[in-house]
């Protein structure tokens, strides 16, 4: 039994040290590739490749680490509160459908691994096969972890066992693939199964799929219910299943994707140093004098992040913590108000250029992206300032007081945190200068974060990078595991042809302009929940594009409209991917921040509306 | 209980009878990939194309097309097909030559340089590539050109010199091209398509290759208003349809399924003729110098290819390029 035990710990190092590595790799390259490129004009081959499928490995290992520490997010409504006899049933059923699902996406991308590459496929110099294997790998670990969670009586471990097995049939038609593409001859067993299959598996699935959602509240963990139920419904019409470990593969593979994981790390880095002190300090000083001033501090820092980062809610996980600290740290506000309002602040950036979303909207569209620039100043500003004023109309109601400004202490503060200070200008010359892309840049933002909070301040010794960088892998982990199963639901909506189907519907049956603009809203604001800004670009705006058209619609405006409604989507409740991010980061109950954001988001409602009804807004800055 | 079970097993019975009876009614539905949006030449060819064939098949195929590279990137919509969610696909170049490396030995830079000497290797070497299609489980419907593909730059380029001292983005999936750039001396940079606008503005890059259409449709040519006349390679597609789906379809219907196929894409040809000319005289009116080639330049461009030829055969399927080379030969000498 100790050996057994020794054993286990043994391979938990070796699973930490290994996903440690991946992650600080994927920090190491892009800086290799920018000293490459100045030296050599031209840089390392295949960089691109390889840096991506790091991102996949660091991902996968990331998402085992965040199982072992049972980090990932999952919604637990009052289960707590149960009788102890419902509470077992309920952990029961939550392990039997974790197992379950797990297991499906298992064989899923045994078979993805398998069958969706060539044999002889290559990352730069090395096999593919190496990298991918990692997604089932990943998989199998995580779901064993659910598995052993249950509660420890006999009928929990038989409820376990038995979703291993019906995991595995619900995951046999793709293993089946596997046969049908390489086998001689097909052994009959596997006919039989396959047959069985299609005569089972899209009859359950709908019922299967509907007990999946509502355990969501149950506790299974939300990766595990967005693909499971992505997985189901394209078991319902007999499809393909590898397809769901497909999605999730262009996800953690696309080209901004690895700044994530690395503007995270950075953020760590210096949330877990005396860095955080050391900001409260220099906000009060330079912001305190203004009522709200903390608050407008950060509300404008998250913009600008958000603004130059794109879209994909990195904002509140590389400066939440930081942020949360200075407004509470600071003893000028409340804990739940502070998440909110960070939370909210997360996705307003993306009106403001050179936001990747409106310049994906502008060759989508084909609009003028300058102008969509100009279009979206005057509505960003609103969100901006909508957003500051609650912080003052809320420091001026709480009566929290302001400090005088000093010059003295200003400069103190500056002095003491100017290599904190000097970081956003870092960034921004690496990236406006032309030395660097997106990622290479978060790239650097780690690398000078380490150097700084390790060797010029001595906060962090050097064994705790990789405890440090440990932590953010389960946050890491946990996040792209959410994002990569999400894209699965969404391919699912792209391959029904729904938003075609919807269109028809809405060229032949809406005839007011009033009417079509809040189906527009509606519409928007359901795909900025379920679907990445990006798909919903490529997927939605070719759709809504026409009939703006038809219904006499500015297509700046229409633009405007489109983004700033997918920005609220990310913090509608219940699925808005900002609002996961935010229960992590901030490490509060997924409930408690649907409560906290509950009133900015309704502001932020109300502003899209204003803009959506008010073209001058969007429109006035346009020539002619 | 004998009763229930014997029961039961009546009903699994008629279920997979009705099951095997409904399969074979049902239409047969095939998905088709495609990144080019459906509001061009060919989007809407396509949406043709699925109209004849269904009406060809009597409502029997269903084409569903997925427009705009919903379906994922060249790469994506590639493995899709492999595991089997897409049936069919338009692929360019670049899609082509992640199947059969052979058809990249059509782009190598500066080789291949007018219409007619295209047309003269791809008559030429069209079969073959085709069955090295077939031996990847993919059968290919019809072929068509999309327009050539040229150097856009911030500042004019006349002369290769020109060109080598700015620095040029490069599709990150296009590793070739990339290091073919590498070795005749220039400076590429691998930056993603969605960045590009941003790279070009920040001066990580000053130069970039597409075809006219997309410079225009992705509004690239405003940060690097100069064109060269200088063809650099073609731009071929083609619509490749999965062997497994292609042997369901009855062989009485796949003449003139072919031939509908074939139809379109002459279509599309046309069309991208048309529209290239039209989206050159949009993007000069908004400030692209177009450069034309004189013969000292041309001159110029032929021997600075000339010299790094051999060493393209380190980085394009070698014994496809020597033949293509050969065949240029064999037209300029007629």
């Amino acid at each position: 039994m100790r050996l057994l035990k020794k054993a286990g710990d043994a391979l938990n190092n070796v699973e930490s040290g290994a996903a440690v590595v991946s992650v600080l790799l994927l920090g190491l390259l892009p800086i290799l590739e920018i000293f490459v490129r100045m030296i050599a004009q031209t840089g390392i081959p295949s960089y691109n490749s390889y840096l991506l499928h790091l991102v996949l490995v660091a991902a996968f290992l990331g998402g085992m680490v965040t199982a072992r520490e049972g980090r990932h997010l999952a919604i637990r409504v009052a289960v707590e509160a149960f009788p102890q006899r419902v509470r077992e049933v309920s952990d029961t059923v939550n392990a039997f459908l974790s197992t379950t699902l797990g297991f499906a996406f298992f064989w899923s991308s045994v078979s993805f691994v398998v069958v969706g590459f060539d044999p002889g496929a290559r990352v730069g110099l090395i096999p593919i096969h190496l990298f991918v294997a990692v997604m089932p790998l990943g998989f199998l670990v995580m779901t064993i972890r659910f598995m052993l969670r249950t509660p420890k009586t006999v009928l929990a471990r038989v409820v376990g066992f038995a979703g291993v097995l019906t995991g595995t049939f619900l995951g046999f038609a793709s293993i089946a693939d596997i046969f049908y593409l390489y086998a001689e001859s097909i052994p009959p067993i596997v006919d039989a199964l396959v047959n069985v299959w299609y005569l089972v598996v899209p009859a359950i699935s709908i019922p299967l799929m509907i007990l999946l959602v509502l355990s969501a509240f149950l506790g299974v963990p939300l990766f595990i219910v967005l693909g499971g139920a992505a997985l189901l419904l394209f078991a319902q019409y007999g499809g393909t299943l590898a397809v769901v470990p497909n999605e999730g593969y262009v996800m953690l593979t696309g080209n901004t994707i690895p700044a994530i994981p690395l503007f995270t790390l950075a953020g760590f880095f210096l949330s877990e140093s005396k860095a955080g002190e050391r900001l409260v300090r220099l906000f009060r000083a330079l912001f305190g004098w203004m009522p709200g001033g903390l608050v407008i501090a950060s509300v404008l820092a998250s913009t600008f992040f958000t603004t130059f980062t794109g879209a994909s809610g990195v904002t509140i996980l590389a400066l939440g913590g930081l942020l949360l600290y200075v407004l509470v740290g600071s003893g000028a506000h409340e804990e739940d108000f502070s998440t909110g309002i960070l939370t909210a602040s997360g996705s307003i950036g993306l009106l403001f250029p050179p936001s990747l979303a409106l310049i994906v909207y502008g060759s989508v569209a084909q609009v003028s992206i300058f102008d969509l620039f100009l279009g979206g100043i005057l509505p960003g500003l609103l969100l901006v300032i909508a957003m500051s004023a609650i912080g003052v109309v809320v420091a001026i109601r709480r009566k929290i007081p302001s400090v005088p400004f000093d010059a003295r202490e200003a400069y103190e503060a500056i002095k003491e945190s100017i290599w904190e200070v000097l970081l956003p200008l870092i960034i921004v010359v690496v990236y406006f200068s032309g030395i660097a892309t997106l990622v290479e840049t978060a790239a650097v933002a780690v690398a000078y974060t380490i150097v700084v909070e390790m060797v010029i301040r001595r906060e962090i010794k050097a064994k705790q990078v990789a405890e440090v960088t440990l932590k953010a892998l389960a946050i890491i982990g946990g996040v792209l595991m959410i994002l990569a199963l999400a894209r699965a639901l969404s391919y699912y909506i792209i391959d029904t042809q729904i938003p075609t189907m919807l269109r028809d519907w809405v060229e032949s049956a809406i005839a007011s302009r009033f009417l079509f603009l809040l189906l527009v809203n509606l519409v928007l604001l359901v795909a900025g929940m379920f679907m990445d800004i990006f798909s919903a670009i490529l997927v939605v705006a070719p759709l809504i594009i026409p009939l703006g058209g038809v219904f006499g619609i500015d297509p700046v405006h229409l633009g405007i409209i489109f983004v700033a409604n997918m920005g609220i989507g990310f913090i509608t409740p219940p699925v808005g991917l900002n609002l996961f991010l935010a229960s992590y980061r901030f490490n509060i109950p997924l409930a408690r921040v649907y409560r906290n954001v509950t009133p900015f988001f309704l502001i932020q409602l109300g502003i899209v509306l204003v803009i959506t009804y008010w073209p001058w807004l969007s429109t006035v800055f346009l020539g002619g | 209980m004998g009763g229930f079970l014997r029961v039961a097993h009546r009903i699994l019975i008629t279920l997979i009878l009705l099951f095997a009876v409904l399969g074979s009614l049902s239409a047969q539905e095939i998905k088709l990939g495609s990144v080019a949006p459906e509001a061009s030449p060919w989007g809407r060819a396509l949406n043709d194309l699925a109209l004849e064939w269904r009406n060809i098949s009597n409502g029997r195929i269903r084409v569903r097309v997925y427009h705009n590279a919903i379906a994922g990137d060249e790469t994506d919509i590639l493995r899709k097909m492999r595991i089997g969610q897409l049936q069919a696909a338009v692929l360019t170049s670049s899609g082509m030559k992640q199947v059969v490396p052979e058809v990249f030995s059509v782009s190598v830079p500066l080789m291949i340089s007018s219409e007619d000497e295209l047309d003269y290797v791809m008559e030429r070497i069209q079969p073959d590539i085709e069955q090295e299609f077939e031996n990847n489980r993919l059968h290919v419907l019809a072929w068509s050109r999309a327009g050539w593909v040229h150097f856009f730059s911030k500042q004019p380029v006349y002369y290769p010199e020109d060109l080598k001292a700015q620095r040029l983005a490069a599709d990150p999936s296009d590793e070739e091209l990339l290091q073919a750039f590498r070795i005749m001396g220039y400076r590429p940079i691998p930056v993603p398509q969605q960045e590009l606008l941003t790279s070009l503005n920040s001066g990580l890059v000053d130069a970039f290759y597409t075809s006219p259409l997309v410079a225009a449709g992705f509004q690239w040519f405003g940060l690097a208003p100069n064109m060269l006349g200088l063809k650099v390679a073609p731009f071929l597609g083609a619509i490749v349809i999965t062997d497994s789906a292609w042997r369901r379809i009855p062989d009485s219907m796949k003449d003139e399924l072919l031939a509908a196929a074939d139809a379109v894409s002459a279509k599309i040809e046309d069309e991208v003729h048309a529209l290239e000319a039209e989206a050159l005289a949009t993007m000069e009116r908004f400030g692209l110098t177009i450069q034309e080639l004189t013969p000292e330049m041309e001159a110029a461009w032929a021997s600075d290819v000339e010299r790094y030829s051999e060493a393209m055969l380190g980085v394009f399927e070698p014994e496809m390029t020597a033949r293509v080379r050969g065949l240029l030969r064999e037209f300029n000498s007629r």
